[in-house]
C-alpha cells in the first residue's frame, strides 16, 4: 500500500530521534568523565591499594567502576594499565566486566530510561521493571556475572599463567617495569639539560593544555560512541516498526528463553555503549522484562567491538573462557528472574 | 594530547576538525531544540522532565568544541614556530604527563624502548607509518582509515533530521493514529465473535484492563457518535461523544478510532452509527508512557439524526 510508507517513515523518524536524544546527554556526561579520568587520575594508586587476597581483589575489582566510571570501549586500555601496574589478572577481569555496568553514569541512565515503566497511562501495573528495580537487578547480576567469571579466570590463571595473555599484553608488563625504572633514573639526575634524550620536564601541563586534552578525549569518545548509538537506534526503531506491540508482548511471554536469547543476540550485535544502551532496551517495551535485563547485563560485557579489543589483550583460551562464562550466566540468571517475576506477578495481581 | 607527525599531519587535522564540527553540530541542534520556547520538536520525542538534559548536553558539547578548537589552533601555531625540537619536546613532555595517568589511547612513545599501542579507542588520527619500529605492537588493526568517512555519514543522519525539522507536529498529527502504532492494514486479526451493542464509556474503560480487552476483542459492535477527521488519513477517523461526569463544566470528549477500508467523506460533526470489529491497539506517547485505545474496524456506517441528548454519563 502506498500509504504504508507514509505511516512507517514518520514513525521510524520519531522513534529513532527519541532514542537518540534520550541517550545523548548521558554519552556526553560519560565522555567528559572519561576525558577527566584520562588526564587527571593516577592509576598507580590503585595498584598500591589492592589487597593481597585474590578473592578480595576480585570483589573490589568489580566495584572499581564506581571510582573509574568507564564505558566498555574505554575500559580495556584502563584495564591494561592496571595489569601493567601489577593488579592481578582476575581482578582486572572483574573490573573489565563489571566496570561498564557498576558505575554512576550507567546507573543514572538506566534509572531514567526505565522510569515509569512499571505503570501504564492509567496508573495500572504494567508487569515491567521500573527504574529502581531495573537498576538494582542490572547492577546485582552484573556483579555476580563478573565475580563468577573472574573466579574462573583466576582458576585458569593458576593453571596457565601468562600464557593466557596476548604477547603484547605480556610485553607491556615487562616494558612497564623497564620504563618505570628508566624514569626513576631520569628523575634522580639533576634536572635541566638533556643527556641524550630531550630535557626532563618536571613542570606540569598548563590548565589550558589539560583542558585541551580533556576536550580532545571527550569529543573523540563522544563521536566514537554516538556512531554506534545511531546504528543501534536505527536497528531498534526498524524492529519496532516490523512488529506491533501486541505481537512482541505475546511472543516474548510465550517463548521466554527464546526472547531472552534474542535480546542477548541483539546486545552482541548492537555494540552499544553502556551509558546509552538502557534507552535502546527500554524502547523494546513490550518484551518480557527479563529479556531486557539480559540485554543490559550482556551488552557491556560482550559485543563485536569488545571481542575485537579482547583479541588484542587475551589469547583465545581466555577469550572463550570469558565469553562462555558470561553468556551462560546471563542466560541462566535472566531466565530465573523471568520465572521469579512471573510468579510474583501471579501472586500479586492474579493471572496476568 | 595532540600528536603531530609530519607524515600524517593533514589527515590528523581533518579528523580533529571533523570531530569538532560534528560535536558542535550535535550541540547546536540540542541547544536549539531545548531553547525553543514552544519546544515543538522536543515535545514529540521526550518527556518534559528530560528536556533539561538536552539543554545541558548541548551546552557541554559546544563548550568542548570551542575549547578543543582553541587548543588545536594553539598547537598548530606553536608547531609553526619551532619544528623539530618542539616535536621531540612534546613527546617527552607527554610521556611524563601521562605516566601514571589513566590509560590514554593516544599515547606514542617514540624513541622509547617499546611502543604501547592502545588502539582500542579506534583512534584514527595516527598514521600507521608511526608504528614501524615498535615492538609489542599488535597487528591486525580492525580500525582502518577507510571506515572514517562512513562514521561521519552515520553521524550526519540525526543532524539531517534536525535540519529538515523532523519530527514535527504536522507530520505527527497527520499520522497520529497510525504513527502511534495503530495498525491500519486491511486484515483484522483473530476470530470474529458475535455482535454486541456498545456503550462508549464502557469501551473506553475496558481499554485499561487486559481481561476486558480480551473479552471485547473480536466482537462486532455498533457505536454512535460524531465523526471527527483530524487524522489526515481519509480511512481513519474518530467517533466522538461528550461525556459529563458531573455537570456542563467538566464535559470531556472521549473518542474511539475507526479504521475503514475505503476513504470516508462524511463531514465532521455528522452523527453516525458505525458497526465494526472491536480491537484494542497500543498507542505510544513520547517517553515510554503509552496506553491501549479502542479501535473499530468498520464494516458499515450510516448517518443518523442527532440524538435528543448528545451527552453520555
Amino acid at each position: 500500500m502506498e500509504s504504508q510508507l507514509e505511516i512507517l517513515v514518520p514513525q521510524f523518524i520519531q522513534r529513532f530521534t527519541g532514542i537518540l536524544w534520550e541517550a545523548l546527554p548521558f554519552i556526553v556526561l560519560g565522555a567528559i568523565i572519561a576525558g577527566i579520568l584520562e588526564e587527571l587520575l593516577p592509576q598507580q594508586l590503585v595498584a598500591k591499594v589492592m589487597p593481597r587476597s585474590r578473592l578480595l581483589g576480585i570483589a573490589i575489582g568489580g566495584l572499581l567502576g564506581l571510582l573509574f566510571p568507564m564505558c566498555e570501549c574505554g575500559i580495556i586500555p584502563v584495564m591494561r594499565r592496571l595489569l601493567r601496574k601489577g593488579v592481578p589478572l582476575s581482578s582486572c577481569v572483574a573490573y573489565l566486566l563489571a566496570g561498564p555496568i557498576i558505575n554512576v553514569v550507567v546507573m543514572l541512565s538506566t534509572y531514567v530510561a526505565f522510569l515509569g515503566m512499571d505503570a501504564d497511562a492509567a496508573g495500572q501495573a504494567s508487569h515491567q521493571f521500573g527504574g529502581t528495580l531495573m537498576v538494582g537487578l542490572r547492577m546485582g547480576f552484573g556483579y555476580l556475572v563478573a565475580l563468577g567469571t573472574a573466579l574462573i579466570v583466576e582458576w585458569q590463571y593458576r593453571k596457565h599463567g601468562t600464557a593466557l595473555l596476548a604477547p603484547a599484553a605480556v610485553a607491556d608488563t615487562k616494558a612497564a617495569d623497564l620504563a618505570s625504572a628508566q624514569q626513576q633514573v631520569q628523575e634522580t639526575t639533576a634536572g635541566g639539560t638533556a643527556i641524550a634524550a630531550p630535557p626532563v620536564q618536571a613542570m606540569r601541563p598548563s590548565v589550558m593544555q589539560r583542558l585541551g586534552n580533556i576536550s580532545q578525549v571527550a569529543l573523540h569518545d563522544f563521536i566514537d560512541i554516538t556512531v554506534y548509538l545511531v546504528l543501534g537506534a536505527i536497528l531498534a526503531a526498524v524492529i519496532r516498526l516490523a512488529f506491533t506491540h501486541q505481537q512482541m508482548e505475546s511472543w516474548s511471554q510465550q517463548n521466554a528463553p527464546l526472547a531472552i536469547l534474542t535480546m542477548m543476540g541483539l546486545a552482541i550485535i548492537m555494540c552499544l555503549c553502556s551509558e546509552a544502551d538502557a534507552f535502546v532496551a527500554a524502547s523494546f517495551k513490550p518484551f518480557i522484562p527479563a529479556a531486557k535485563l539480559g540485554f543490559l547485563v550482556l551488552g557491556p560485557m560482550l559485543d563485536f567491538k569488545l571481542y575485537m579489543m579482547y583479541t588484542r589483550v587475551f589469547r583465545p583460551r581466555l577469550i572463550w573462557t570469558i565469553i562462555i562464562s558470561v553468556a551462560v550466566q546471563v542466560f541462566i540468571y535472566s531466565l530465573l528472574v523471568h520465572y521469579a517475576w512471573n510468579t510474583y506477578i501471579q501472586y500479586k495481581f492474579g493471572t496476568p | 594530547m595532540a600528536h603531530e607527525h609530519s607524515h600524517s599531519g593533514s589527515s590528523f587535522y581533518i579528523e580533529q576538525l571533523a570531530t569538532i564540527v560534528l560535536s558542535a553540530a550535535f550541540g547546536a541542534a540540542g541547544l536549539a531544540m531545548a531553547l525553543d520556547p514552544e519546544k515543538k520538536m522536543l515535545n514529540l520525542i521526550l518527556v518534559p522532565k528530560l528536556h533539561i538534559t538536552v539543554l545541558l548536553c548541548g551546552i557541554c558539547l559546544l563548550v568542548l568544541a570551542a575549547v578543543r578548537t582553541v587548543t588545536l589552533l594553539m598547537t598548530v601555531l606553536g608547531r609553526r614556530q619551532a619544528h623539530h625540537p618542539e616535536h621531540a619536546h612534546e613527546h617527552h613532555h607527554h610521556e611524563l604527563v601521562t605516566v601514571g595517568t589513566a590509560a590514554h589511547a593516544h599515547e606514542h612513545h617514540e624513541g622509547e624502548i617499546c611502543c604501547h599501542h592502545d588502539h582500542e579507542h579506534e583512534t584514527h588520527e595516527h598514521a600507521h607509518a608511526d608504528e614501524t619500529g615498535c615492538c609489542g605492537h599488535e597487528d591486525g588493526h580492525s580500525h582502518s582509515h577507510a571506515s572514517a568517512p562512513l562514521r561521519y555519514v552515520v553521524l550526519l543522519l540525526p543532524i539531517a533530521f534536525f535540519m529538515m525539522n523532523l519530527p514535527n507536529k504536522a507530520m505527527w498529527l497527520a499520522q497520529a493514529a497510525d504513527a502511534t502504532g495503530i495498525d491500519v492494514s486491511d486484515t483484522a486479526k483473530g476470530p470474529s465473535k458475535g455482535e454486541m451493542q456498545l456503550d462508549f464509556k464502557e469501551l473506553d474503560q475496558a481499554s485499561y484492563s487486559g481481561l476486558k480487552r480480551e473479552a471485547y476483542t473480536g466482537h462486532v459492535g455498533r457505536l454512535t457518535g460524531q465523526i471527527s477527521h483530524t487524522m489526515g488519513n481519509p480511512k481513519v477517523f474518530t467517533l466522538v461523544r461528550s461525556r459529563m461526569t458531573c455537570c456542563a463544566a467538566d464535559v470531556i470528549s472521549i473518542q474511539v478510532f475507526i479504521v475503514a477500508t475505503q476513504p470516508v467523506s462524511i463531514p465532521d460533526g455528522t452523527w453516525v452509527d458505525v458497526g465494526g470489529r472491536i480491537e484494542f491497539q497500543y498507542q505510544e506517547k513520547p517517553g515510554s508512557q503509552g496506553s491501549y485505545v479502542p479501535v473499530l474496524r468498520m464494516t458499515d456506517i450510516k448517518t443518523i439524526d442527532a440524538p435528543a441528548n448528545p451527552y453520555i454519563y
